[in-house]
């Protein structure tokens, strides 16, 4: 009897011990542990990286797929990714790429030349069995001659000119290395069931809610810290906020500016500010009277409290612009000549340009209705450049359009004054000074110099720049091209601001990279 | 039944009855004696009934206990389990309670953190309007002297819109403009809460909005806090014309809202700083309380990235979980807390009703435990108790005994079994008393035959007990008497005489080679004949002594009339034979043990002789291998004096050769010296002046004994300065060399010598001078000689004193100085040489044998002085310690190789080159110093081995001496001694 007793009596507190310490934590439970959650505002359209033009699916294509180089964290410059290493031949027009060995494709093929080749051959040959029509970027590498696997591991690329942004080009989104042997047993369906070799690989899509992707244990770098990632759909931003509080999200994008005080009122949240790779400008049409005078477009430049907008608008997610380059772009110059606002300045600049207030017709300044990434109030802003252009004799008249017409009539030219902004997609100055400000950006259906800027100066010296691969030359180029448009004057550049996440105060290790979409593999979860 | 201590005395008889057998004898004394009584015992049933009634005795206790036991079993079984289950599950209920209420507590800051932050966005929404107000921004901007009355009017209106807050408008540079709560302006306005609002031109808030950011932020203001929201006001063109600042309290109104979004059983404080500031906590008399004080584990908790920390909290009596977060301002510095509080009325609900609960199961439980296990009990007691009274009638020896159980269960088994071993053991029984009979016999054959050794005597007592236990007419053993067996003779009979003729019928049994037994021998085919011939009639059994298959011989036994013999019969003949064979190969056995154990004794006779032999040539080896010992020392003594005689020698013949040659010399000096004394009297010098000259000379001359010669140069020098002070004398130039050769004192002299000489000449004068002089220090040179001669003569004769010395009062340092004496011409050798450095105490005279101590210091200074090679220094220090001196002597030579070390007091070890060295040296010192009852030692390391000799003042005992004579006889053959010793030797190295 005694001797049954004894454990009796023991085992009880040990039991009840045991059910007290095995009982889950009351603390608000934010998933489970080994997931990290994020909550955007929209639905991705296709993972197939040739077809996504979308930052969401773009965002997807970033975890799932590697490309040869990459970004480098919180920074536009590009890095090893499956390339270990590269060169350029003297002439400029043959790339080299020396691949990593023993990287494998999440379905298990390898990484190797072919595979590479493929990639871009898809994309470029309108009859590649694997070629689809709405492939999005072929203008992208509409300069790559051929692709070559010189063996097993070494890849080259002939391009059609000396091109020195080609290197910043292969790290952006479609030029993600995809697995042949899915894109041939999936075809268009690839886009549905993206296979990479990135740090995550694709688990489900459920259409309307969320993308899982899960941590992929091959990965060449160091593995992501979570193991799963899942991406949901939650328009609005409402509706974000209240998941990120609850701790159903782990982090949200795009937060509603109204909503930044509660975040940072609120301890369980963070934000995460990075500056984006993108700037917001006052385009003015050049190949239009009165805009075509540089003295006018000087003086519209001194009469805008632009200042005083950037720190309105944005509220502190964004900084003055004083060119096209944001600080965070390498080249980028602050030492050219600016345009302090002074109204009284104004007047007599365009009194010397021989401007006539009492005959001038009013301005069109289009305007998007929408916010955007790169302008948070587009149609206040508008209201503000009018009144300043108001104030010193220059009517306006607003027209606020939807940003798909907005775009539309941008690119048909019908606007004199434009808001407009660019999101930058190599990091390369190139491709903010080229695309939107050279000539050879004016023609065509979607012409990107929606200020129709031409300048054979400009031309001349991003034309060298792109030639030349030695980045303190083209760095002295670029600074020269800033100097002709601090002068020349086809944009009042107005800000660039920043992407602004938010997150649990537990998550660490978030990156926020300038082309606004995280980088996840790093984020840990705090208790 | 041994647990039961009155019970010892029935249990003793038991263990006689029952489970004696079971257990091994208690002694081997009362083998015999318990098993005759157990024998008897089985014998005799009137032994029975004694035990059988204590068993009636034990039997009910037993029964009362086992029904008790299972019981008890039942019930813990049954309620063991339910409490166990019921804990736990309390234990999970309360654990989950608590963790339900922490988790609302938890649950309701997060949704009242959420709510709050909603109002204050919802207040930064109204500042924005404001801020917007185009009414407002005119006002503002019209800069005339009554704008400051339009802004009073206008934000005036605009309070009434929102009756909690309190609103004011700067100018641009943050002066306050107007400040109005619910339609009233003032620029010292009282907050609308009642308490004075702190003017919020010094919050950082303003100075934001006055560069165009918009900010809302909660801070402390006075002793409250508040949700201050502040915007810039800018006119179209973005001027900023000032800023709009709203600022509401965080009062009962604002928790209250939060309290009414939670639910029932949940309270809302707001603390400003950790002093509470907004509570929703009502007093009994519905008074707003001001909330609970910070519990000091929150005050002190450090609130990590928006953690929240639940405790419970006691307000107004009432317990309450409370969950405590932050709250922060708008640059992520803490200026508060949140706290939500749950009811824990429903945890202490669930706790009494799971009690309760408990309590009430647990008795129930016990209740029908108890009862349903007393009725199992009953049911598996009741046969058992059956079984029991039948065991113990069998016990008490009532093998009919019938057993009422019929049951199909385990029980029923064992019922049956019980049965069954009952009929067994019947059966068993009566068989076993028959087969005692016979051992008992066979006890006492086998007893007798294996105690005797003699084979007749063995014979006899056997064919006794046959006769007895067969109840035979005659008992015959016939033994074979050639071999293979074939003839057989009879070599014991009991009973009728006819036994003698049975060596015929023996023969055929043993041909047969089984045992036989026959109703009538002489109709047994097999046996007849020889039966015949012997005149045996009637039943007999034999069998044949069988000894490793062969049959050594017969026993037969005849029996008179009618009556057959029994199988058992033949089977007892059997073991008969069996033993009797047995007592055959015995008693042939102790025959040959006997043969063989003579063959020893004479081997072992043998064996002694040739000990004896060996014995005494060890004792002769030993004999001579003692004289080698003796002759050896002899020569390790002679060795130490070889080395003494060629030091001495030289050190003898220096100063004799000195002497010799200075004696040669003497002659002619003296034959020059009676040439100057004739001189000196011809001269002609002036009276008085001769006499004056010999004094002059008769003074100077102990110091000519020791005075120093000039050298060749000095000679030469002192010879013209003499030559020039003698200027204008008489042979002046002859005076003044041989005057310089007497160096310095001829400097003195030399003054005086003209005026003794007067003008003659001054030659006689210096040549006897220079010649006394020489002779002089003649003698003195002589003198020294002699004296070291003398010196090393006493030093020898006090050394060779060796043996003959007798124990005496001696001055160790004399021995020493002697020593080095002898050594000397080693101490200085050639060119080079060694420095002796004494550190001499204060010694005592000690008792011991100076010659065999001098030994001792000879071998270790020659030792030192080869190990330095003739250079170093010889340090010898002596001390006084207590009752003992110490001598040491350290050379500062190589060293002594640590291998070499523990092996330098053995005897024959050396590491001089064959036949420089003896090896007992060492090993020899040794021995003396330890006759002087005193210790050596040694340590050494290059440039320093030192040998530290202590002796005892009082000098060694007689037992010392005795034992240290024998043992310096034995050095050699005491190598493995704990004293083993070797000659040090350091040069070797």
């Amino acid at each position: 009897m005694k001797a049954r007793a004894a454990p009796g009596r023991s085992l009880a507190p040990a039991l009840i011990a045991a059910a007290l310490g095995c009982a889950p934590s009351a603390a608000p439970s934010t998933g489970a542990p080994d997931r990290l959650v994020v909550a955007r505002p929209a639905e991705p359209v296709m993972l197939d990286p040739a077809r996504a033009t979308d930052i969401e699916s773009l965002e997807v294509a970033e975890q799932v797929y590697g490309r040869l180089v990459r970004f480098a964290p919180g920074r536009l410059e590009p890095e090893p990714d499956l390339a270990t290493s590269w060169s350029v031949s003297d002439d400029g027009t043959v790339w080299t790429f020396e691949l990593r060995p023993d990287v494998w494709f999440h379905d298990g093929t390898p990484v190797n030349a072919d595979a590479v080749v493929f990639s871009f051959e898809r994309q470029l040959q309108a009859d590649h069995p694997n070629h689809e029509p709405d492939f999005a970027w072929t203008r992208s590498f509409h300069n790559i001659r051929r692709v070559r696997a010189v063996n097993a591991l070494r890849v080259q690329f002939d391009i059609d000119r000396p091109y020195a942004p080609f290197l910043a080009n292969l790290a952006t989104g479609p030029a993600a290395i995809v697995s042949p042997t899915a894109v041939r047993k999936l075809g268009s369906r690839f886009g549905r069931h993206p296979v990479g070799a990135g740090p995550y690989r694709f688990v489900e899509w459920i259409p309307g809610d969320r993308i899982t992707l899960e941590r992929n244990p091959t990965y060449w770098d160091q593995q992501a810290r979570t193991r799963y990632l899942v991406l949901l759909v939650m328009p609005d931003s409402r509706q974000r906020l209240q998941a990120l509080e609850s701790g159903a999200a782990d982090i949200i994008q795009q937060l509603a500016p109204d909503d930044l005080p509660l975040v940072r009122l609120h301890p369980d949240l963070r934000l995460a500010m990075a500056p984006a790779a993108l700037v917001s400008y006052l385009a003015m049409n050049t190949q239009k009277r009165p805009l075509d005078d540089p003295r006018i477009r000087r003086a519209i430049a001194t009469a805008i409290r632009r200042d005083a907008l950037v720190k309105l608008v944005y509220q502190g997610v964004g900084i003055p612009a004083i060119g096209p380059l944001p600080p965070n772009v390498w080249g980028a110059r602050s030492d050219v000549v600016t345009y302090p606002y002074d109204p009284e300045r104004a007047r007599k600049m365009l009194a010397d340009a021989g401007w006539r207030p009492e005959h001038a017709t009013p301005l069109k300044l289009y305007a998007p209705s929408a916010p955007s990434p790169y302008m948070p109030a587009p149609e206040r802003v508008a209201a503000i450049i009018k009144t300043c252009l108001g104030d010193v004799g220059i009517p306006v008249e607003i027209v606020l359009n939807d940003p798909a017409e907005h775009q539309r009539a941008l690119w048909a030219g019908e606007h004199d004054l434009a808001l407009h902004g660019w999101f930058n997609d190599n990091g390369d100055p190139d491709n903010f000074l080229y695309t939107l400000l050279d000539s050879d950006n004016t023609s065509g259906t979607r012409p990107s110099n929606v200020a129709f800027y031409s300048n054979a100066w400009f031309d001349d010296v991003i034309g060298v720049a792109q030639r030349t691969t030695d980045r303190t030359e083209r760095e002295r180029l670029y600074s020269q091209a800033q100097a002709i448009l601090a002068t020349d004057v086809p944009w009042v550049p107005l800000a660039h601001s920043n992407v602004v996440f938010a997150t649990r105060a537990n998550v660490r290790g978030l990156v926020v990279q300038p082309s606004a979409m995280g980088l996840y593999r790093g984020v840990e979860r705090g208790p | 039944m041994s647990d039961s201590s009155e019970g010892n005395k029935v249990s003793g008889e038991l263990r006689g009855s029952t489970s004696g057998p079971l257990r091994p004898a208690a002694s081997s004394e009362n083998v015999h004696a318990s098993s005759m009584y157990r024998l008897s015992s089985i014998l005799d049933p009137r032994r029975r009934s004694g035990p059988g009634a204590s068993f009636s005795a034990v039997a009910p206790l037993r029964r009362r206990g086992l029904r008790r036991r299972v019981t008890a079993a039942l019930v813990v079984a049954a309620l063991g389990p339910v409490l166990a289950v019921s804990l736990v599950a309390i234990a999970l209920i309360f654990s989950s309670v608590e963790q339900g209420i922490n988790f609302e507590a938890e649950r309701g800051l997060q949704v009242a953190r959420g709510l709050f932050l909603q109002q204050v966005q919802r207040i930064a929404t109204g500042a924005g309007a404001v801020g917007e107000d185009p009414a407002l921004l005119r006002a503002l901007g019209r800069r005339a002297p009554q704008a400051g009355n339009d802004v009073r009017q206008r934000l005036g209106e605009l309070s009434t819109l929102q009756p909690t807050a309190l609103l004011e408008v700067t100018d641009g540079v943050g002066r306050v403009v107007a400040r109005c709560a619910q339609g009233a302006c003032n620029e010292l306005l009282a907050g609308p809460g009642g308490g004075a609002l702190e003017a919020s031109d010094r919050s950082p808030v303003v100075r934001r909005a006055l560069d165009y950011e918009r900010t809302v932020s909660i801070e402390p203001a006075g002793a409250a806090l508040v949700v201050r929201a502040a915007l810039p006001l800018v006119d179209p063109a973005l001027r900023l014309l000032g800023a709009v600042i709203v600022t509401v309290p965080i009062d009962g109104a604002v928790v209250d809202r939060l309290r009414a979004a939670l639910g029932a059983g949940r309270e809302v404080v707001v603390y400003r700083g950790r002093s509470p500031n907004a509570s929703t906590f009502m007093g009994a008399t519905g008074a707003r309380l001001a909330g609970p004080p910070v519990p000091l584990e929150i005050a002190e908790a450090k609130f990590a990235g928006g953690s929240v920390r639940v405790v419970p909290v006691e307000v107004d009596g009432h317990a309450y979980s409370v969950a405590f977060g932050e709250v922060q301002d708008v640059d992520a510095r803490p200026v508060g807390l949140l706290g939500v509080a749950v009811d824990r009325e429903p945890v202490a609900a669930a706790r009494r009703r799971a009690t309760t609960a408990l309590a009430l199961g647990v008795f129930v439980a016990l209740l029908l435990a108890i009862g349903l296990s007393g009725l199992l009990a009953r049911r598996m007691t009741r046969p058992l108790q059956r079984l029991h009274s039948a065991s113990l009638s069998v016990a008490r020896g009532d093998l009919d005994t019938k057993i009422a159980i019929e049951s199909d269960d385990e029980i029923g088994d064992v019922a049956e079994a019980f049965r069954v071993m009952t009929r067994s053991l019947k059966e068993n029984q009566e068989g076993l008393a028959a087969r005692v009979r016979e051992l008992v016999t066979v006890h006492q054959v086998g007893r007798a035959v294996s105690s005797v050794v003699d084979l007749n005597e063995v014979l006899r007592s056997v064919v006794r007990e046959a006769l007895n236990v067969l109840s035979g007419g005659t008992v015959a053993i016939a033994l074979a008497v050639d071999e293979p067996p074939r003839t057989f003779a009879v070599r014991a009979v009991a009973g009728a005489d006819i036994g003698h003729q049975l060596a015929g019928l023996a023969g055929v049994v043993a041909a047969l080679g089984r045992p036989r037994r026959s109703p009538a021998v002489e109709a047994d085919p097999q046996l007849t004949e020889s039966a015949r011939a012997a005149g045996l009639t009637g039943p007999i059994i034999a069998a044949p002594l069988t000894l490793k298959e062969r049959q050594v011989g017969v026993i037969v036994v005849g029996r008179p009339g009618e009556a057959p013999f029994a199988e058992a019969d033949l089977r007892l003949l059997v073991t008969f034979a069996d033993q009797t064979a047995t007592a055959i190969e015995n008693a042939r056995l102790y025959t040959e043990v006997r043969a063989f154990s003579e063959v020893l004794e004479r081997r072992v006779r043998e064996r002694t002789a040739e000990l004896e032999n060996a014995k005494a040539e060890i004792e002769r080896t030993l004999r001579e291998l003692g004289t080698a010992q003796g002759q050896l020392i002899n020569a390790e003594k002679m060795a130490s004096l070889g080395m003494l005689v060629a030091g001495i020698a030289h050190e003898v013949n220096s100063p004799a050769a000195a002497v010799q040659g200075l004696v040669d010399s003497l002659q002619d000096t003296v034959k020059r010296l009676g040439h100057c004394a004739s001189d000196l009297f011809v001269a002609g010098m002036p009276p008085g002046s001769l006499r004056k000259y010999f004094e002059l000379v008769d003074g100077l001359l102990p110091e000519m004994t020791t005075a120093a010669l000039s050298s060749t140069l000095e000679a030469r020098q002192r010879g013209k300065r003499l030559k020039a002070l003698l200027a204008g004398q008489t042979d002046a130039d002859v005076a003044a060399a041989m005057l310089a050769e007497l160096g310095e004192l001829g400097d003195r002299i030399a003054p005086e010598l003209p005026a003794i000489a007067g003008g003659t000449s001054l030659a006689p004068l210096a040549g006897y001078l220079r010649e006394i002089g020489f002779l002089a220090r003649s003698s003195g040179t002589i003198r020294t000689a002699i004296g070291s001669i003398r010196r090393i003569v006493g030093a020898l004769k006090r050394y060779s004193r060796l043996d003959e010395a007798p124990l005496e009062r001696v001055d160790l340092h004399a021995g020493i100085e002697d020593t080095l004496v002898i050594l000397s011409h080693q101490l200085k050798y050639g060119e080079i040489g060694i420095n002796v450095k004494r550190s001499y105490g204060k010694l005592p005279p000690i008792t011991a044998y100076v010659g065999e101590l001098n030994q001792v210091w000879t071998n270790l200074i020659h030792n030192a002085i080869q190990a330095m090679d003739h250079r170093g220094e010889l340090l010898i220090e002596t001390r006084a310690e207590g009752d003992d001196v110490e001598v040491a002597i350290q050379d500062s030579g190589p060293g002594i190789p640590a291998d070499v070390l523990p092996r330098i007091f053995e005897p024959f070890y050396t590491t001089k080159p064959k036949g420089e060295g003896t090896g007992l040296g060492l090993p020899i010192c040794m021995r003396i110093v330890e006759k002087h009852g005193g210790t050596m030692r040694v340590e050494s390391e290059p440039g320093r081995t030192r040998f530290t000799i202590r002796l005892p003042v009082e000098g060694p005992s007689e037992s010392q001496i005795a034992a240290a004579d024998a043992a310096v006889g034995s050095v050699l053959s005491a190598a493995s001694g704990p004293h083993a010793s070797a000659p040090h030797e350091e040069t070797s190295s």
